[in-house]
């Protein structure tokens, strides 16, 4: 066990990076980079809100017979047609295609009535009201997309991601559904989280492995004192990719291009199948964080026990402009008890939601709960080596507000990017505040959902 | 191997200090060392982690610090595990 002061290493990182980087830069070419896009070229997607495209319907069935072969007029279509007419003005569409057409050549930049018409008789479901648009890449720009997402009929506008054509490439991975990103809006947030910054967050978790090659260029340090480097159990990759694993031809998008300053906390050796961090290890960690140049420390732990010493450093963390963010819990269904290191005073605690938007039934609820963000069915890193009691390796997809820490942590990472002289008290502020908020979240409450789910366009305006 | 933490008060005397040793010592403390040996800072500088030889030694060892004067606060080990759920 350490019993010397918790030391940062730059310098033991460098070897066993560079020894495996043959692998990944030789020997498979298709993790080279250097040509990856991140989008389709040209191409948008935007999602009209039901509510214009039910009035159509509604207009055009009232005013002609009820065949429903209606022919909508220019003042029906006005209010869905603008924002088309708005791109054809200043972009010059080439192709706006409805994703769902109830007939062919449903395009409106020929057939504008048609389209339109299409739009209004699809069926109702997630598709209704997506329309793909095709235009010169050189267009499309974050205002662009801004100025359309002002739009009062328009749901959301975003580009489409390339991740989706290349996943069909024969990589031996498993498919990766990141669902997650388009729920916090990280698809319509490019310009932020292309935004390389000399940004640090750091991880407080079960170690790291060095030679992944998603996270193997984001490492700034490594620290795993006397235990081994090796994260037996995984846990410490996923976050760590979760925050900030480098976008590839293949593998998952980690939410910010930040540094990482990594603390090994556990020891290699469970307690009656339970990891338990080393306390000893843990605090020295917390206190040498508070010394550094990091100014976000993700904690994906917790604990029932409130300590006076942690509380003590995490004010220290507070003090010195290190914002902590730490897991709520996953013991709702086990008495649901007020979990630490997120119910210390300065914490910003994560609850943690699925794909369907409503808090998972293991997140941890209570009045000191700020935000919650995505942790089911979370894709990302794991070691490349097997250990006793993980199979996974590459890549995995795990659970629990472990998970959704790390998402909030890498959107924290994203907001200092843009706003680097803010303080950990502000962005604290203005995490709480870049959220979406859903009316059926109000009768489960704020002691549920916090402020809301974390919403990046919201954060990054 | 079971620890505790434990924060001085300020300005406790190298004599206070030497009783507290021998006090922990004798509740069933096998080693007492600063948690943060080289820090300036005041207020982790009077922190310390204490070895306790048995778990059962644990309850005894913080009624008998937490009644000394030079003592601020003792309390058993922080413990903290992952938050991941079943997979």
């Amino acid at each position: 066990m350490a019993s010397g002061k918790v030391r940062a290493r730059k310098s033991s990182l460098r070897s066993p990076v560079k020894e495996t980087g043959a692998v990944h830069s030789g020997s498979q070419p298709w993790l080279n980079t250097s040509n990856v896009r991140e989008y389709s070229p040209g191409h948008l997607v935007i999602k009209f809100k039901s509510e214009p495209l039910g009035a159509v319907r509604a207009e055009a069935l009232s005013a002609g017979p009820r065949s429903f072969a209606f022919r909508p007029t220019p003042k029906m279509t006005e209010r869905v047609s603008e924002p088309l007419e708005f791109l054809r003005r200043n972009i010059g569409v080439k192709r706006v295609v409805p994703l769902l057409a109830s007939e062919p050549n449903s395009d409106w930049v020929a057939k504008p009535f048609a389209s339109i018409r299409s739009l209004a008789e699809t069926p109702k479901g997630p598709a209704k009201g997506l329309i793909f648009i095709s235009t010169d890449e050189r267009k499309i720009t974050p205002q662009l997309l801004k100025q359309l997402q002002s739009s009062d009929v328009i749901d959301f506008a975003e580009r489409v991601p390339a991740r989706f054509l290349t996943a069909s490439r024969a990589t031996g991975s498993k498919p990766m559904n990141q669902w997650q990103l388009t729920v916090i809006g990280w698809n319509n947030s490019m310009t932020a989280r292309r935004q390389r910054s000399a940004v640090k967050v750091a991880v407080l978790d079960s170690g790291i492995d060095l030679r992944h090659p998603q996270l193997s260029t984001v490492i700034d340090t490594y620290d795993h004192g006397t235990f081994s480097a090796e994260d037996i159990v995984g846990h410490g990759t996923h976050v760590a990719g979760i925050i900030a694993a480098v976008a590839q031809a293949s593998g998952i998008n980690g939410i910010a291009a930040c540094k990482l300053a990594v603390w090994k906390i556990f020891n290699d050796r469970p307690y009656r199948g339970v990891y338990y961090v080393d306390s000893e290890t843990y605090l020295r960690a917390l206190a040498a964080v508070a010394d550094t140049d990091c100014s976000v420390v993700n904690l994906s732990i917790g604990g029932s026990i409130s300590s006076q010493a942690e509380g003590i450093l995490f004010k220290r963390l507070v003090d010195n402009e290190v914002l902590p963010i730490a897991a709520m819990g996953n013991e709702k269904l086990k008495g649901n008890p007020i979990e630490y290191p997120a119910a210390h005073s300065g914490v910003v605690a994560v609850g943690a939601i699925g794909q369907d938007g409503k808090i998972c039934d293991f997140s941890n609820t209570g009045g000191h709960i700020a935000l919650v963000a995505p942790g089911q069915s979370i894709w990302s890193t794991v070691p490349l080596r097997r250990s006793k009691g993980r199979k996974d390796t590459h890549y995995a997809c795990w659970h629990g507000t472990s998970m959704a820490a790390p998402h909030v942590s890498g959107a924290a990472a994203l907001f200092l990017a843009k706003n680097p002289k803010s303080s950990a008290r502000v962005l604290g502020k203005a995490l709480a505040k870049g959220v979406k908020w859903r009316p059926d979240m109000r009768k489960a409450g704020r002691s549920v959902y916090g402020t809301g789910v974390l919403y990046l366009p919201k954060l990054l305006v | 191997m079971v620890k505790l933490q434990l924060k001085l008060q300020k300005g406790t005397s190298k004599q206070a200090f030497a009783n507290l040793l021998s006090e922990a010592k004798r509740a069933g403390a096998s080693a007492v060392r600063p948690l943060f040996p080289s820090s300036t800072d005041p207020s982790l500088s009077m922190m310390y982690m204490i070895d306790a030889k048995s778990a059962s030694s644990v309850d005894g060892l913080v009624k008998l610090l937490s009644q000394l004067d030079a003592v601020d606060f003792v309390e058993p080990e922080v413990k903290r595990a992952l938050r991941k759920g079943a997979v």
